[in-house]
């Protein structure tokens, strides 16, 4: 009764006129839901979580450095969302090579990648005149959504939903056996480089929404949650889509409402549904 | 054709064309551990060969070495005449076990799909391969369990599957690492049959620990133990494999089972 409440009240704000940032956010949730439900299925079925949230850190590098070459060097061209596009594309190659090629141990590599790429953005945002709250960029603000973050996130949502479309039996097939899809002739190599590339374009079209540090929840929790019931990975992309959509629409309204941060109370509400889920699953198995 | 090669060990005998393997003073090593060394033969279209030798004895190593998974050290292999990452695309591989997620949600059929792939396959899966993808399941007696996911099959059906993947290639050329290994005779059967009916041009490459089965089905083998080396099964004298087993052909002859110089193999009651 009183989640009716809260979410006819929600609802009622959204056609409010004075509260624009707040339809922009849900329109940027809704939209970066696709991306996010479809790649996040490729990241938790390939066990690439960890390499996804290397990638999504890193983002802070190339913001820090959008904003210092936006204030310092005049570069008003460079938005923030730009400098973390390239820098999580960039973060996604070094990843994709390393983990193909070195012959290190590739997990701490990838930790200091992860790392790396934070204290470039830090020092970076440390640099640059004015108040930066970086709190802002790693958990999300819903205050920082743009209209053209929605553009971006509507053209990089779509470039992404065509690359699977076109590539995703390749794909299937590297995740679940690399060596053979290499002697049918797929590429292997480049299309895992391809799936570390869609999760770092996925990963940012969402950072302003929930931050760079709780957007890698949101990528993996709801094809968690789906994995525990779906029979094939089709069935498993599209729950997880719903199950996004579900959380950054109850996520936003509950926070709107009980006036909490809307990144964590998105993630929150997700963690609670996936421990929910999981309990259930474990009961029914016994 | 066992005769007509009797007299060579490289299995050097006119054929006509092109080899469809092509092994060429290759060697390979693991870091400084020599594993194939100047392995040199070739293989025809319509020949069925069994790769046979001891555990670590690199049967393994020669299939992936002929895939191109792995590159030689010296040498050269050829497949239908091209390089082996090019050729490679026109051989079904059926490997020992593969490593698999088991949570990975795939079906039988999704995986036996995953042999109609090739670099251009954009988009969705066409009607031909489905109904392909589920003939080869149902010649591998899998027909009821196409829609199950691939981890809740048993070991012997995930090695069917596998097969099936394998044939719905339409390959030329077959390589299966132990087919036998975690099937039932009546798998192995099912799966000599469907191989049968693949027909004359198909050229096939076996793996195999079961002499009995190499003496009954195939008129040639590749004996490797570092050293490779292509005979007619005829030839395979107990001389030979004692060589190539060391202590092991005791092990075989325990089986009831081990070949003689005729080619032929003794049942012990």
């Amino acid at each position: 009764m009183e989640a009716t409440i809260i979410m006819l009240e929600f609802f009622k704000a959204l056609l409010d006129p004075d509260l624009g940032f707040l339809r922009n956010a849900l329109l940027l949730g809704l939209i970066g839901s696709i991306p996010l439900g479809a790649v996040g299925t490729f990241v938790v079925a390939r066990r690439i979580s960890y390499l996804a949230a290397a990638i999504a850190h890193s983002v802070l590098g190339g913001i820090g450095a959008a904003l210092y070459a936006r204030e310092v060097l005049g570069w008003s061209w460079l938005h923030p969302m730009l400098g973390a596009l390239l820098a999580a594309l960039t973060a996604a190659g070094v990843i994709a090579a390393v983990s193909l090629r070195s012959k290190q141990r590739e997990d701490a590599i990838i930790g200091a990648i992860w790392v790396t790429g934070m204290a470039v953005g830090l020092l970076f945002i440390s640099r640059t005149p004015g108040y930066i709250d970086p709190m802002a960029y790693l958990f999300g603000d819903i205050l920082l959504v743009t209209r053209s973050d929605l553009w971006i996130a509507t053209g990089v949502g779509a470039l992404i939903i065509a690359i699977l479309l076109l590539w995703h039996r390749q794909i299937v097939a590297v995740c679940f056996d690399a060596e053979f899809a290499a002697i049918r002739g797929v590429h292997a190599d480049r299309i895992y480089l391809l799936l570390l590339l869609l999760t770092a374009l996925t990963v940012v079209t969402l950072v302003s929404l929930v931050g760079i540090v709780l957007v890698i929840a949101l990528l993996t929790l709801p094809p968690a949650i789906a994995s525990l019931r779906a029979r094939s990975l089709g069935q498993m992309l599209i729950c997880s889509i719903v199950l996004t959509a579900c959380f950054v629409l109850f996520g936003l309204g509950l926070s709107y409402s009980l006036d909490f941060p809307t990144g964590p109370t998105i993630i929150l509400l997700a963690a609670l549904v996936y421990l929910v889920a999981n309990g259930s699953n474990r009961l029914c198995a016994k | 054709m066992m005769s007509e090669s009797a007299h060579s060990d490289c299995g050097c005998q006119a054929h006509s064309g092109e080899p469809v393997v092509c092994f060429d003073g290759v060697s390979f090593s693991y870091g400084r551990t020599p594993v194939i060394e100047d392995a040199d033969f070739d293989i025809y279209q319509g020949e069925s060969v069994c790769v046979i030798g001891p555990n670590g004895g690199g049967k393994s190593t020669l299939l992936k070495l002929m895939l191109g998974l792995l590159t030689p050290d010296q040498g050269e292999i050829r497949l239908f005449g091209q390089t082996t990452k090019l050729g490679r695309a026109r051989v079904g591989y059926v490997p020992q076990q593969i490593e698999f997620d088991p949570l990975f949600p795939v079906s039988a059929l999704d995986v036996a799909l995953m042999g109609r792939l090739s670099k251009k396959s954009f988009g969705f899966v066409s009607q031909a391969d489905r109904a392909s993808a589920y003939e080869a399941l149902a010649k591998m007696g899998l027909a009821d369990q196409a829609k199950q996911p691939f981890a809740s099959l048993s070991g012997g059906q995930r090695q069917a599957v596998l097969i099936a993947r394998a044939l719905v290639a339409e390959s030329e050329l077959l390589l299966l690492d132990e087919p036998t290994a975690h099937v039932d005779v009546a798998a192995e059967e099912r799966l000599m049959k469907s191989l049968k009916a693949l027909g004359d041009e198909l050229t096939v490459i076996t793996v195999s620990h079961d002499l009995a089965f190499v003496s009954r089905s195939v008129p040639k083998v590749v004996c490797v133990n570092r050293c490779v080396h292509l005979h007619p099964t005829a030839r395979l004298s107990e001389a030979r494999i004692r060589e190539l087993y060391g202590h092991e052909v005791r092990m075989v002859q325990h089986d009831h089972e081990h070949l003689d110089s005729h080619g032929g193999h003794h049942h012990h009651a």
